[in-house]
Protein backbone atom coordinates (compact mmCIF):
# COMPACT_ATOMS: atom_id res chain seq x y z
CA UNK A 1 0.00 0.00 0.00
CA UNK A 2 1.48 3.52 -0.72
CA UNK A 3 3.05 5.59 2.15
CA UNK A 4 1.15 8.24 0.37
CA UNK A 5 -2.27 7.13 0.78
CA UNK A 6 -1.06 6.21 4.58
CA UNK A 7 0.51 10.52 4.35
CA UNK A 8 -3.35 11.85 2.92
CA UNK A 9 -5.15 9.80 5.79
CA UNK A 10 -2.44 11.43 8.53
CA UNK A 11 -2.94 14.52 7.05
CA UNK A 12 -6.82 14.59 6.94
CA UNK A 13 -7.07 13.43 10.68
CA UNK A 14 -4.85 16.64 11.87
CA UNK A 15 -7.36 18.99 9.92
CA UNK A 16 -10.37 17.83 11.17
CA UNK A 17 -8.52 17.76 14.94
CA UNK A 18 -7.65 21.10 13.83
CA UNK A 19 -10.96 21.73 13.23
CA UNK A 20 -12.58 20.76 15.65
CA UNK A 21 -10.31 22.94 18.25
CA UNK A 22 -12.37 25.92 16.41
CA UNK A 23 -15.46 25.41 18.26
CA UNK A 24 -14.53 26.75 21.44
CA UNK A 25 -16.49 25.91 24.27
CA UNK A 26 -18.70 27.22 26.29
CA UNK A 27 -20.22 28.96 23.57
CA UNK A 28 -21.09 32.47 23.52
CA UNK A 29 -25.00 31.59 21.67
CA UNK A 30 -26.01 28.25 23.63
CA UNK A 31 -28.42 28.38 20.92
CA UNK A 32 -25.44 27.05 18.47
CA UNK A 33 -25.02 23.95 20.55
CA UNK A 34 -26.48 21.85 18.56
CA UNK A 35 -24.46 22.93 15.35
CA UNK A 36 -21.40 22.30 17.61
CA UNK A 37 -22.06 18.79 18.55
CA UNK A 38 -23.37 18.20 15.07
CA UNK A 39 -19.62 19.05 13.71
CA UNK A 40 -17.73 17.42 16.44
CA UNK A 41 -19.69 14.15 15.88
CA UNK A 42 -19.20 14.44 12.20
CA UNK A 43 -15.55 15.73 12.31
CA UNK A 44 -14.84 12.46 14.76
CA UNK A 45 -16.56 9.83 13.02
CA UNK A 46 -13.99 11.01 10.01
CA UNK A 47 -11.19 10.66 12.63
CA UNK A 48 -12.53 7.32 13.79
CA UNK A 49 -12.75 5.35 10.48
CA UNK A 50 -9.37 7.22 9.05
CA UNK A 51 -7.64 6.03 12.29
CA UNK A 52 -8.83 2.66 11.77
CA UNK A 53 -7.98 2.61 8.13
CA UNK A 54 -4.88 3.35 8.85
CA UNK A 55 -4.15 0.76 11.58
CA UNK A 56 -6.09 -1.95 8.97
CA UNK A 57 -4.60 -0.66 5.85
CA UNK A 58 -3.22 -3.81 4.85
CA UNK A 59 -6.63 -5.46 5.50
CA UNK A 60 -7.86 -3.19 2.47
CA UNK A 61 -7.58 -3.04 -1.45
CA UNK A 62 -6.09 0.09 -1.95
CA UNK A 63 -9.24 1.41 -4.55
CA UNK A 64 -11.78 0.67 -1.76
CA UNK A 65 -8.88 2.93 1.06
CA UNK A 66 -8.92 5.80 -1.10
CA UNK A 67 -12.75 5.63 -1.70
CA UNK A 68 -13.15 5.80 2.16
CA UNK A 69 -10.18 8.59 2.05
CA UNK A 70 -11.89 11.11 -0.28
CA UNK A 71 -15.50 10.64 1.70
CA UNK A 72 -14.39 11.03 4.25
CA UNK A 73 -12.02 13.99 2.99
CA UNK A 74 -15.02 15.12 1.30
CA UNK A 75 -17.00 15.04 4.95
CA UNK A 76 -14.41 17.61 6.97
CA UNK A 77 -14.32 19.93 4.02
CA UNK A 78 -18.03 20.32 4.33
CA UNK A 79 -18.04 20.61 7.99
CA UNK A 80 -15.26 22.95 7.03
CA UNK A 81 -17.31 25.25 4.99
CA UNK A 82 -20.66 25.33 6.24
CA UNK A 83 -20.65 24.22 10.24
CA UNK A 84 -17.43 25.88 11.12
CA UNK A 85 -17.62 29.29 10.18
CA UNK A 86 -20.43 30.03 12.46
CA UNK A 87 -19.43 28.49 15.90
CA UNK A 88 -15.80 30.30 14.86
CA UNK A 89 -17.81 33.99 13.96
CA UNK A 90 -20.36 33.90 16.27
CA UNK A 91 -20.97 37.55 15.54
CA UNK A 92 -24.18 39.70 16.97
CA UNK A 93 -26.51 38.87 13.90
CA UNK A 94 -25.49 35.29 14.18
CA UNK A 95 -26.75 35.40 17.55
CA UNK A 96 -29.91 37.29 16.98
CA UNK A 97 -31.02 34.61 14.16
CA UNK A 98 -29.96 31.62 16.15
CA UNK A 99 -32.02 32.58 18.93
CA UNK A 100 -35.09 33.88 16.61
CA UNK A 101 -35.13 30.33 14.48
CA UNK A 102 -34.74 28.75 18.23
CA UNK A 103 -38.08 30.23 18.96
CA UNK A 104 -39.69 29.63 15.62
CA UNK A 105 -38.82 25.98 15.85
CA UNK A 106 -40.64 26.28 19.65
CA UNK A 107 -43.62 28.19 18.24
CA UNK A 108 -43.87 25.48 15.25
CA UNK A 109 -43.45 23.09 17.78
CA UNK A 110 -40.74 21.05 15.27
CA UNK A 111 -40.32 17.65 16.38
CA UNK A 112 -36.85 17.48 15.71
CA UNK A 113 -33.65 19.13 17.10
CA UNK A 114 -33.16 22.69 16.10
CA UNK A 115 -31.22 23.70 12.39
CA UNK A 116 -28.55 26.50 13.05
CA UNK A 117 -28.73 29.98 10.96
CA UNK A 118 -25.60 31.47 9.47
CA UNK A 119 -26.06 35.38 8.01
CA UNK A 120 -22.83 35.30 5.25
CA UNK A 121 -24.45 33.69 2.17
CA UNK A 122 -23.61 35.75 -0.93
CA UNK A 123 -26.78 33.60 -2.43
CA UNK A 124 -29.74 34.75 -1.12
CA UNK A 125 -30.79 31.40 1.28
CA UNK A 126 -30.03 27.92 1.27
CA UNK A 127 -29.48 25.10 3.09
CA UNK A 128 -26.79 23.33 4.18
CA UNK A 129 -28.61 19.91 4.87
CA UNK A 130 -25.02 18.58 5.61
CA UNK A 131 -24.68 20.10 9.06
CA UNK A 132 -28.52 21.68 9.14
CA UNK A 133 -27.48 25.34 8.82
CA UNK A 134 -29.92 27.89 6.51
CA UNK A 135 -27.62 30.56 4.93
CA UNK A 136 -28.99 34.17 4.73
CA UNK A 137 -27.23 37.34 3.54
CA UNK A 138 -25.87 39.38 6.20
CA UNK A 139 -28.04 42.23 6.20
CA UNK A 140 -31.56 39.69 6.79
CA UNK A 141 -30.57 40.00 10.71
CA UNK A 142 -31.45 43.78 9.92
CA UNK A 143 -34.87 43.16 8.00
CA UNK A 144 -37.96 41.36 8.26
CA UNK A 145 -39.97 41.38 5.08
CA UNK A 146 -38.03 38.25 3.62
CA UNK A 147 -37.41 36.21 6.63
CA UNK A 148 -40.48 34.05 5.71
CA UNK A 149 -38.35 32.19 3.39
CA UNK A 150 -36.82 30.88 6.34
CA UNK A 151 -39.86 28.61 6.82
CA UNK A 152 -38.86 27.27 2.91
CA UNK A 153 -35.46 26.21 3.85
CA UNK A 154 -36.52 24.86 6.79
CA UNK A 155 -39.15 22.99 5.09
CA UNK A 156 -35.72 21.43 3.40
CA UNK A 157 -34.68 20.24 7.25
CA UNK A 158 -38.06 18.81 7.36
CA UNK A 159 -38.18 16.96 4.48
CA UNK A 160 -34.66 15.92 5.03
CA UNK A 161 -36.01 13.96 8.49
CA UNK A 162 -39.70 12.92 6.83
CA UNK A 163 -38.77 9.55 7.63
CA UNK A 164 -38.54 9.51 11.30
CA UNK A 165 -41.31 8.24 13.22
CA UNK A 166 -42.97 11.53 14.23
CA UNK A 167 -42.71 12.98 10.57
CA UNK A 168 -44.01 9.70 9.06
CA UNK A 169 -47.21 11.22 7.90
CA UNK A 170 -45.02 13.70 5.81
CA UNK A 171 -42.99 10.74 4.23
CA UNK A 172 -46.08 8.72 3.17
CA UNK A 173 -47.35 12.19 1.48
CA UNK A 174 -44.50 12.11 -0.10
CA UNK A 175 -44.82 8.85 -1.44
CA UNK A 176 -48.42 9.47 -2.33
CA UNK A 177 -47.63 12.68 -3.83
CA UNK A 178 -44.78 10.24 -6.28
CA UNK A 179 -48.03 8.13 -7.30
CA UNK A 180 -50.17 10.52 -8.60
CA UNK A 181 -47.49 12.72 -10.43
CA UNK A 182 -46.37 9.58 -11.90
CA UNK A 183 -49.94 8.11 -12.59
CA UNK A 184 -50.57 11.57 -14.34
CA UNK A 185 -48.22 12.08 -16.47
CA UNK A 186 -48.10 8.35 -17.28
CA UNK A 187 -51.85 8.81 -18.47
CA UNK A 188 -50.76 11.55 -20.05
CA UNK A 189 -48.16 10.15 -21.86
CA UNK A 190 -50.35 7.34 -23.65
CA UNK A 191 -53.01 9.55 -24.23
CA UNK A 192 -50.47 11.79 -26.35
CA UNK A 193 -49.12 8.21 -27.93
CA UNK A 194 -52.75 7.20 -28.89
CA UNK A 195 -53.19 10.36 -30.56
CA UNK A 196 -49.62 9.63 -32.54
CA UNK A 197 -48.65 12.94 -30.96
CA UNK A 198 -45.25 14.39 -32.20
CA UNK A 199 -42.02 12.48 -30.64
CA UNK A 200 -40.96 15.80 -29.31
CA UNK A 201 -43.92 16.01 -27.14
CA UNK A 202 -43.52 12.54 -25.68
CA UNK A 203 -40.24 13.29 -24.52
CA UNK A 204 -41.30 17.07 -22.82
CA UNK A 205 -43.84 14.79 -20.66
CA UNK A 206 -41.71 12.81 -19.95
CA UNK A 207 -39.25 15.61 -19.23
CA UNK A 208 -41.81 17.31 -16.86
CA UNK A 209 -42.51 14.19 -14.59
CA UNK A 210 -38.72 13.72 -14.45
CA UNK A 211 -38.34 17.35 -13.00
CA UNK A 212 -41.19 16.68 -10.98
CA UNK A 213 -40.04 13.48 -9.63
CA UNK A 214 -36.32 14.78 -9.11
CA UNK A 215 -36.75 18.43 -7.71
CA UNK A 216 -40.31 19.76 -7.90
CA UNK A 217 -42.05 17.71 -5.44
CA UNK A 218 -39.04 19.09 -2.61
CA UNK A 219 -39.57 22.64 -3.30
CA UNK A 220 -43.27 22.33 -3.48
CA UNK A 221 -43.51 20.59 -0.17
CA UNK A 222 -40.88 23.26 0.73
CA UNK A 223 -43.33 25.85 -0.27
CA UNK A 224 -46.33 24.16 1.15
CA UNK A 225 -44.30 24.05 4.41
CA UNK A 226 -43.49 27.74 4.67
CA UNK A 227 -47.16 28.90 3.97
CA UNK A 228 -48.88 26.76 6.12
CA UNK A 229 -46.93 27.38 9.04
CA UNK A 230 -45.95 31.33 8.66
CA UNK A 231 -49.05 32.06 6.33
CA UNK A 232 -49.63 34.91 3.89
CA UNK A 233 -46.16 36.65 4.67
CA UNK A 234 -44.71 33.60 2.86
CA UNK A 235 -46.71 34.50 -0.19
CA UNK A 236 -45.66 38.07 0.33
CA UNK A 237 -42.19 37.22 0.17
CA UNK A 238 -42.22 35.13 -2.64
CA UNK A 239 -43.27 38.06 -4.55
CA UNK A 240 -41.28 40.58 -3.41
CA UNK A 241 -38.13 38.13 -4.55
CA UNK A 242 -39.66 37.65 -7.69
CA UNK A 243 -40.57 41.63 -7.97
CA UNK A 244 -36.69 42.18 -7.54
CA UNK A 245 -35.43 39.29 -9.34
CA UNK A 246 -37.87 39.54 -12.42
CA UNK A 247 -37.73 35.87 -13.51
CA UNK A 248 -39.51 34.39 -16.28
CA UNK A 249 -42.87 33.52 -13.71
CA UNK A 250 -43.40 31.21 -16.65
CA UNK A 251 -40.37 28.52 -16.95
CA UNK A 252 -40.46 25.19 -17.83
CA UNK A 253 -37.63 23.40 -18.87
CA UNK A 254 -38.95 21.13 -21.63
CA UNK A 255 -35.66 19.19 -22.24
CA UNK A 256 -32.90 19.10 -19.25
CA UNK A 257 -33.45 19.78 -15.46
CA UNK A 258 -35.46 22.57 -13.96
CA UNK A 259 -33.84 23.00 -10.27
CA UNK A 260 -37.42 24.85 -9.42
CA UNK A 261 -40.79 24.47 -10.55
CA UNK A 262 -42.24 27.89 -11.93
CA UNK A 263 -42.92 30.77 -10.16
CA UNK A 264 -46.79 31.20 -11.46
CA UNK A 265 -47.38 27.40 -10.14
CA UNK A 266 -45.16 28.10 -7.13
CA UNK A 267 -48.03 31.05 -6.53
CA UNK A 268 -50.95 29.30 -7.79
CA UNK A 269 -49.96 26.89 -5.08
CA UNK A 270 -49.62 28.99 -2.06
CA UNK A 271 -53.32 30.53 -3.06
CA UNK A 272 -54.45 27.30 -3.07
CA UNK A 273 -53.04 26.96 0.04
CA UNK A 274 -54.21 29.86 1.98
CA UNK A 275 -57.53 29.42 1.36
CA UNK A 276 -57.02 26.14 2.66
CA UNK A 277 -56.07 28.20 5.87
CA UNK A 278 -59.09 30.56 5.49
CA UNK A 279 -56.98 33.87 4.20
CA UNK A 280 -59.76 34.59 2.01
CA UNK A 281 -58.55 38.33 2.24
CA UNK A 282 -55.24 38.54 1.89
CA UNK A 283 -55.60 36.02 -0.90
CA UNK A 284 -57.21 38.48 -2.99
CA UNK A 285 -54.93 40.79 -2.03
CA UNK A 286 -51.82 38.81 -2.90
CA UNK A 287 -53.39 37.93 -6.35
CA UNK A 288 -54.14 41.10 -7.20
CA UNK A 289 -50.57 41.87 -6.52
CA UNK A 290 -49.07 39.05 -8.12
CA UNK A 291 -51.98 39.59 -11.11
CA UNK A 292 -49.55 42.85 -11.59
CA UNK A 293 -46.55 40.74 -12.58
CA UNK A 294 -48.49 38.46 -14.24
CA UNK A 295 -49.51 40.96 -16.79
CA UNK A 296 -45.89 41.77 -17.25
CA UNK A 297 -45.17 38.25 -19.03
CA UNK A 298 -48.67 37.86 -20.56
CA UNK A 299 -50.38 34.30 -20.52
CA UNK A 300 -48.07 30.88 -20.31
CA UNK A 301 -47.47 28.50 -22.88
CA UNK A 302 -49.36 25.54 -23.86
CA UNK A 303 -46.54 23.54 -22.40
CA UNK A 304 -46.86 25.27 -18.79
CA UNK A 305 -50.32 23.97 -18.32
CA UNK A 306 -48.89 20.40 -19.44
CA UNK A 307 -46.44 20.96 -16.98
CA UNK A 308 -48.72 22.22 -13.98
CA UNK A 309 -51.79 21.30 -14.28
CA UNK A 310 -53.89 23.17 -11.97
CA UNK A 311 -55.65 19.20 -10.87
CA UNK A 312 -52.30 18.18 -9.65
CA UNK A 313 -51.16 21.40 -8.17
CA UNK A 314 -54.56 21.19 -6.56
CA UNK A 315 -54.18 17.58 -5.07
CA UNK A 316 -50.50 17.84 -4.19
CA UNK A 317 -51.57 21.15 -1.90
CA UNK A 318 -54.69 18.82 -0.23
CA UNK A 319 -52.08 16.16 0.38
CA UNK A 320 -49.27 17.84 2.04
CA UNK A 321 -51.25 19.63 4.27
CA UNK A 322 -53.35 17.01 5.36
CA UNK A 323 -49.88 14.87 6.74
CA UNK A 324 -48.46 18.48 7.72
CA UNK A 325 -51.60 18.66 10.19
CA UNK A 326 -51.07 15.40 10.85
CA UNK A 327 -47.90 15.71 12.39
CA UNK A 328 -46.98 17.16 15.49
CA UNK A 329 -46.97 20.96 13.67
CA UNK A 330 -48.84 24.01 14.91
CA UNK A 331 -50.34 25.11 11.43
CA UNK A 332 -50.82 28.44 10.89
CA UNK A 333 -54.44 30.07 10.71
CA UNK A 334 -56.10 33.38 10.14
CA UNK A 335 -57.67 33.14 13.25
CA UNK A 336 -54.81 32.00 15.19
CA UNK A 337 -53.22 35.44 16.96
CA UNK A 338 -50.47 34.33 18.69
CA UNK A 339 -49.44 37.80 20.17
CA UNK A 340 -45.52 38.37 20.47
CA UNK A 341 -44.74 35.18 18.07
CA UNK A 342 -42.36 35.28 15.28
CA UNK A 343 -44.70 34.45 12.41
CA UNK A 344 -47.18 37.25 13.74
CA UNK A 345 -44.27 39.50 13.60
CA UNK A 346 -43.60 38.42 9.89
CA UNK A 347 -47.25 38.78 9.39
CA UNK A 348 -47.38 42.38 10.95
CA UNK A 349 -44.18 43.71 8.82
CA UNK A 350 -46.07 42.69 5.63
CA UNK A 351 -49.48 44.62 6.86
CA UNK A 352 -47.28 47.33 7.75
CA UNK A 353 -45.69 47.42 4.89
CA UNK A 354 -48.45 47.78 2.49
CA UNK A 355 -50.24 50.11 5.15
CA UNK A 356 -47.31 52.73 5.97
CA UNK A 357 -45.12 55.02 3.86
CA UNK A 358 -41.73 53.67 3.27
CA UNK A 359 -40.05 55.42 6.12
CA UNK A 360 -42.95 55.32 8.62
CA UNK A 361 -42.09 51.19 7.87
CA UNK A 362 -38.77 50.99 8.19
CA UNK A 363 -38.87 53.15 11.30
CA UNK A 364 -41.49 50.59 12.62
CA UNK A 365 -38.80 47.81 11.05
CA UNK A 366 -36.37 49.20 13.05
CA UNK A 367 -38.10 49.06 15.97
CA UNK A 368 -39.19 46.01 16.43
CA UNK A 369 -35.72 44.39 15.69
CA UNK A 370 -34.62 46.20 18.72
CA UNK A 371 -37.09 44.81 20.12
CA UNK A 372 -35.89 41.56 19.63
CA UNK A 373 -32.42 42.64 20.53
CA UNK A 374 -33.33 43.83 23.48
CA UNK A 375 -35.86 40.60 24.35
CA UNK A 376 -32.71 38.34 23.64
CA UNK A 377 -29.89 40.57 24.75
CA UNK A 378 -31.29 42.82 27.05
CA UNK B 1 -34.95 29.06 -1.48
CA UNK B 2 -31.80 27.83 -3.94
CA UNK B 3 -31.28 24.15 -5.10
CA UNK B 4 -28.52 24.05 -2.81
CA UNK B 5 -30.66 22.36 -0.20
CA UNK B 6 -31.55 19.46 -1.96
CA UNK B 7 -27.65 19.09 -3.68
CA UNK B 8 -26.64 19.24 -0.05
CA UNK B 9 -29.23 16.67 0.51
CA UNK B 10 -28.52 14.53 -2.16
CA UNK B 11 -24.96 14.90 -1.15
CA UNK B 12 -25.14 13.11 2.45
CA UNK B 13 -27.33 10.71 1.17
CA UNK B 14 -24.92 9.12 -1.70
CA UNK B 15 -22.26 9.65 0.43
CA UNK B 16 -23.71 7.45 2.60
CA UNK B 17 -24.46 5.16 0.12
CA UNK B 18 -21.04 4.77 -0.96
CA UNK B 19 -19.94 3.70 2.60
CA UNK B 20 -22.31 1.04 2.66
CA UNK B 21 -21.64 0.03 -0.68
CA UNK B 22 -17.59 0.13 -0.47
CA UNK B 23 -18.18 -1.52 3.12
CA UNK B 24 -20.65 -4.64 1.71
CA UNK B 25 -18.17 -4.78 -1.38
CA UNK B 26 -14.81 -5.57 1.05
CA UNK B 27 -17.05 -7.95 3.02
CA UNK B 28 -17.97 -9.83 -0.03
CA UNK B 29 -14.26 -9.68 -1.51
CA UNK B 30 -13.31 -12.83 0.74
CA UNK B 31 -16.52 -14.59 2.29
CA UNK B 32 -14.63 -17.37 4.04
CA UNK B 33 -15.25 -16.17 7.34
CA UNK B 34 -17.76 -14.00 7.09
CA UNK B 35 -21.13 -14.66 8.83
CA UNK B 36 -24.37 -15.03 6.89
CA UNK B 37 -25.89 -12.13 8.94
CA UNK B 38 -22.90 -10.01 7.59
CA UNK B 39 -23.63 -11.40 3.81
CA UNK B 40 -27.04 -10.98 3.83
CA UNK B 41 -26.55 -7.56 5.05
CA UNK B 42 -23.80 -6.82 2.42
CA UNK B 43 -26.26 -8.60 -0.31
CA UNK B 44 -29.22 -6.33 0.19
CA UNK B 45 -26.83 -3.10 0.12
CA UNK B 46 -25.38 -4.40 -3.04
CA UNK B 47 -28.07 -5.16 -4.73
CA UNK B 48 -29.87 -1.67 -3.50
CA UNK B 49 -28.07 0.30 -5.62
CA UNK B 50 -27.52 -2.69 -8.60
CA UNK B 51 -31.11 -3.05 -8.58
CA UNK B 52 -32.13 0.79 -9.07
CA UNK B 53 -29.26 1.09 -11.84
CA UNK B 54 -29.87 -2.21 -13.86
CA UNK B 55 -34.07 -0.76 -13.31
CA UNK B 56 -33.39 2.44 -14.89
CA UNK B 57 -30.97 1.47 -17.36
CA UNK B 58 -33.90 -0.99 -18.46
CA UNK B 59 -35.46 2.25 -19.02
CA UNK B 60 -37.68 2.12 -15.97
CA UNK B 61 -37.07 5.70 -14.00
CA UNK B 62 -40.67 5.92 -12.21
CA UNK B 63 -38.99 5.25 -9.19
CA UNK B 64 -38.42 8.35 -7.32
CA UNK B 65 -34.63 8.47 -5.40
CA UNK B 66 -32.51 11.02 -3.84
CA UNK B 67 -29.76 9.15 -5.51
CA UNK B 68 -28.66 10.02 -8.99
CA UNK B 69 -28.93 7.29 -11.06
CA UNK B 70 -28.83 8.55 -14.50
CA UNK B 71 -25.84 10.28 -13.13
CA UNK B 72 -23.81 7.56 -11.65
CA UNK B 73 -25.30 5.12 -15.26
CA UNK B 74 -23.60 7.88 -17.36
CA UNK B 75 -20.41 7.48 -15.49
CA UNK B 76 -20.65 4.39 -15.99
CA UNK B 77 -21.19 4.26 -19.23
CA UNK B 78 -17.96 6.56 -20.25
CA UNK B 79 -16.07 4.05 -18.55
CA UNK B 80 -17.08 1.16 -20.84
CA UNK B 81 -18.14 2.67 -23.82
CA UNK B 82 -16.79 0.10 -25.82
CA UNK B 83 -18.46 -2.72 -23.64
CA UNK B 84 -21.57 -1.26 -22.47
CA UNK B 85 -23.83 -4.14 -23.40
CA UNK B 86 -21.26 -6.90 -21.78
CA UNK B 87 -21.27 -4.57 -18.84
CA UNK B 88 -25.01 -4.61 -18.55
CA UNK B 89 -24.99 -8.60 -18.57
CA UNK B 90 -22.25 -8.16 -16.10
CA UNK B 91 -24.48 -6.34 -13.64
CA UNK B 92 -27.38 -8.83 -14.35
CA UNK B 93 -25.07 -11.23 -13.52
CA UNK B 94 -24.17 -10.09 -10.26
CA UNK B 95 -27.70 -9.43 -9.28
CA UNK B 96 -28.17 -12.72 -9.88
CA UNK B 97 -25.54 -14.29 -8.02
CA UNK B 98 -26.00 -11.67 -5.28
CA UNK B 99 -29.76 -13.41 -4.72
CA UNK B 100 -28.64 -16.46 -3.86
CA UNK B 101 -28.04 -17.76 -0.22
CA UNK B 102 -24.02 -17.43 -0.10
CA UNK B 103 -23.01 -15.86 -3.71
CA UNK B 104 -19.04 -16.57 -4.45
CA UNK B 105 -18.31 -13.74 -6.89
CA UNK B 106 -15.73 -14.10 -9.19
CA UNK B 107 -13.07 -11.86 -9.85
CA UNK B 108 -15.02 -10.56 -12.97
CA UNK B 109 -18.22 -9.85 -10.73
CA UNK B 110 -15.71 -8.01 -7.98
CA UNK B 111 -14.14 -5.45 -11.17
CA UNK B 112 -18.09 -5.09 -11.76
CA UNK B 113 -18.66 -3.92 -8.49
CA UNK B 114 -15.73 -1.98 -7.78
CA UNK B 115 -16.42 0.11 -11.20
CA UNK B 116 -20.14 0.67 -9.55
CA UNK B 117 -18.53 1.69 -6.19
CA UNK B 118 -16.12 4.26 -8.54
CA UNK B 119 -19.05 5.69 -10.07
CA UNK B 120 -20.90 6.71 -6.55
CA UNK B 121 -17.63 8.11 -6.28
CA UNK B 122 -17.42 10.18 -8.70
CA UNK B 123 -21.06 11.16 -8.05
CA UNK B 124 -20.02 12.27 -5.16
CA UNK B 125 -17.31 14.34 -5.85
CA UNK B 126 -19.50 15.80 -8.72
CA UNK B 127 -22.12 16.62 -6.36
CA UNK B 128 -19.46 18.12 -3.46
CA UNK B 129 -17.83 20.40 -6.59
CA UNK B 130 -21.36 21.93 -7.05
CA UNK B 131 -21.92 22.35 -3.58
CA UNK B 132 -18.76 23.84 -3.60
CA UNK B 133 -20.02 26.12 -6.95
CA UNK B 134 -16.89 24.54 -7.95
CA UNK B 135 -18.53 23.50 -11.25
Amino acid sequence: MSSYLQSVICEEVERAKFLKNQIVFPLIYPELSGLANRCVSILDVQIISLENLSKNLENYVEKSAWRLVRAAHRKIEMTEQWGIPPLYLQTKEIGLLNKLIFDICKEINLPLEHPSVACFSTQYYYTATFVDVIFLPLSESAFLLHLPDIYHEMGHYVSKNKNQTKLQMIGNAYLEVCDIVTEYFVDYLLKKQRERGPEATLLKIQNFRFNWQKNWIEEVFCDLFAVFLVGPAYAWSHIHLVTKNNPNIYEVSLFGNQEHPSDEARMQILLIALKILGYDDECSKIKKEWNKIRNQWGEPSLEFNYAYPYELLERITHLFFKSIKSSPFKIMSSSNGEKGSVRKLLNDAWENFWNLNPKEFRQWEIEKIGELNKGYFG
Amino acid sequence: MSDFGLITLKFSFTSDRLLDFNHALDLMRNTKNISQENIDDSKVKLLDILTLLHEVIEGDSSKITVIDAHNIIEILKQKHKDDWQEFVTQITNVIDKLNESRPILSARDIDCLDDVADAIDAECAHLFRRISNRS
